[in-house]
């Protein structure tokens, strides 16, 4: 069964609503064919992803299109020296990544995060300690992966580590490996088995990138 | 017992597969569903990606992580260099409130206190600290401000739940008792698991007593079908002030 698109706008607009880190009302909602569109200026970027995160949280959702940008309000604004430098300070100081493997450039309070990384969690962490920093309007995270030995029978690892993990949808997702790709396809029941699966893929030794083609049902 | 031999094996394949984590000197121990880790990690941020780890497999009924954090040498810092790290960290985090959270570092276990309007700022405050080199252990004691009743609110987190997963949503039993979320019922995988209780974390306005603060916070216990062909997880969440790790 199908959200109609004024049942959807609903729950987006609820859902905005119930989170604490969104200032709501500064976000306009419109939906067509399951396609939410988001419009609006907000204060931060990290506030512009927890609503994007928001939205992906609702079922019936099918895309997401973000006009969203961010205006800093005047206690947040900083010099792109300032915002390079605590960028810098945050990458150093975090457990998690490599010292000195990432490149930062700032450009009015874009992040560009360059580099090479050995794992995708890695450039994850790069990007979620960028992501909370004062002054920061938006990220490119353009880091690389090292390339590796493939780990073997890479499709089969995969599919066991869905397994292990309990993804209900698990037998309707396909592991493809071409390369250091894999491509993933299938149904899953929500953006949270979505991302998890897609978690799984980038853990395996090797990959270099993940295509995530599996479809919310 | 079988179940529990086959439930260490699946232990022991996920954390050799999660990269963020170095298993070989981590032991680990199953009776009746109930995990037990022990050994060393690298850092606080390895020990929390076990964690996760064990989390994600299905059949866990409960975990208990004995391990010891020793930082490698490249990775010891001293308590003041990690104060003013932390210190950075928390004031140029648009999520924390500016001047809100205090800190304290004694042999690298960061004690963070002060309070926040918000659950999600309590949380970020903690992470701001969890990934920094040097720590061993967070503490967080920072606690939620009064913001008053808000009505119904086991209602709007039902609601919530609709809006995320309707077929779940029915499944799922949401009682609210003076300070506390108690969730209980029947999902279909650790993640719908979490995204309920990510769901009821949201909630706005509940009373600001210390122990919801406390109970909003800790991930254990949680109780679970231990049976894996089920694929089922029970939710399960008491008011006990049980931190993780």
């Amino acid at each position: 069964m199908t959200k109609t698109d004024s049942a959807l706008k609903a729950d987006v607009t609820n859902e905005l609503i119930w989170d604490p880190s969104i200032k709501e009302t500064a976000v306009g909602v419109a939906v067509k064919d399951g396609v939410v569109t988001l419009t609006g200026h907000l204060d931060t970027y990290a506030e512009k992803d927890a609503a994007i995160r928001a939205v992906r949280r609702i079922d019936g959702v099918k895309a997401i299109a973000v006009e969203i940008d961010v205006r800093l309000s005047p206690s947040h604004q900083r010099s792109d020296t300032d915002i390079a430098r605590s960028v810098e300070l945050a990458l150093k100081w975090n457990a998690s990544i490599p010292p000195d493997s990432v490149r930062v450039v700032v450009d009015h309070g874009w992040v560009t995060l360059q580099g090479e990384v050995d794992w995708n969690f890695q450039r994850g962490a790069a990007e979620s300690v960028t992501r909370i920093l004062k002054g920061v309007v938006g990220i490119s995270n353009d880091l690389k992966l090292k390339p590796k030995a493939l780990a073997a029978d890479v499709s089969q690892k995969i599919e066991e580590a869905l397994k292990r993990q309990a993804l209900r949808d698990a037998q309707h997702i396909q592991v493809v490996v071409a390369g250091d790709v894999v491509k993933l396809t299938g149904t899953v029941h929500s953006w949270q088995e979505r991302r998890a699966a897609e978690g799984v893929a980038w853990s395996a030794r090797g990959v270099r990138s993940v295509v995530n083609d599996l479809q919310v049902v | 017992m079988k179940q529990d031999c086959e439930l260490k094996q699946k232990v022991l394949a996920e954390l050799e597969w999660d990269p963020a984590i170095d298993a070989g000197p981590i032991g680990v121990a199953v009776e009746d569903g109930v995990v037990t880790v022990s050994g060393l990690v690298n850092t606080f941020a390895e020990k929390a990606a076990v964690a996760a780890a064990i989390d994600r497999v299905a059949g866990v009924r409960a975990v208990a992580l004995e391990m010891e954090v020793r930082l490698a040498i490249p990775h010891r810092r001293s308590d003041g260099e990690i104060a003013a790290s932390a210190e950075q960290a928390l004031r140029s985090n648009t999520l924390v409130p500016s001047d809100a959270v205090r800190l304290a570092v004694e042999k690298g276990c960061v004690t963070l206190q002060g309070e926040v309007p918000w659950e999600f700022q309590r949380r970020a405050a903690e992470r701001a600290v969890a990934t920094l080199i040097g720590v061993v252990e967070v503490r967080n004691e920072v606690t939620l401000q009064t913001s008053g009743q808000v009505a119904n609110v086991a209602q709007r987190i039902e609601e919530a739940l609709g809006r995320q997963a309707s077929r779940e949503a029915a499944r799922i039993h949401v009682a609210v008792e003076g300070t506390t979320v108690k969730l209980t019922g029947l999902v279909n995988s650790w993640h719908d698991r979490d995204m309920a209780e990510a769901a009821a974390r949201a909630a706005p306005g509940i009373d600001s007593d210390q122990r919801v603060a406390e109970c909003m916070s800790c991930a254990e216990p949680f109780t679970s079908i231990p049976d894996p062909s089920q694929r089922t997880a029970a939710i399960e969440r008491e008011a006990a002030p049980v931190s993780r790790g």
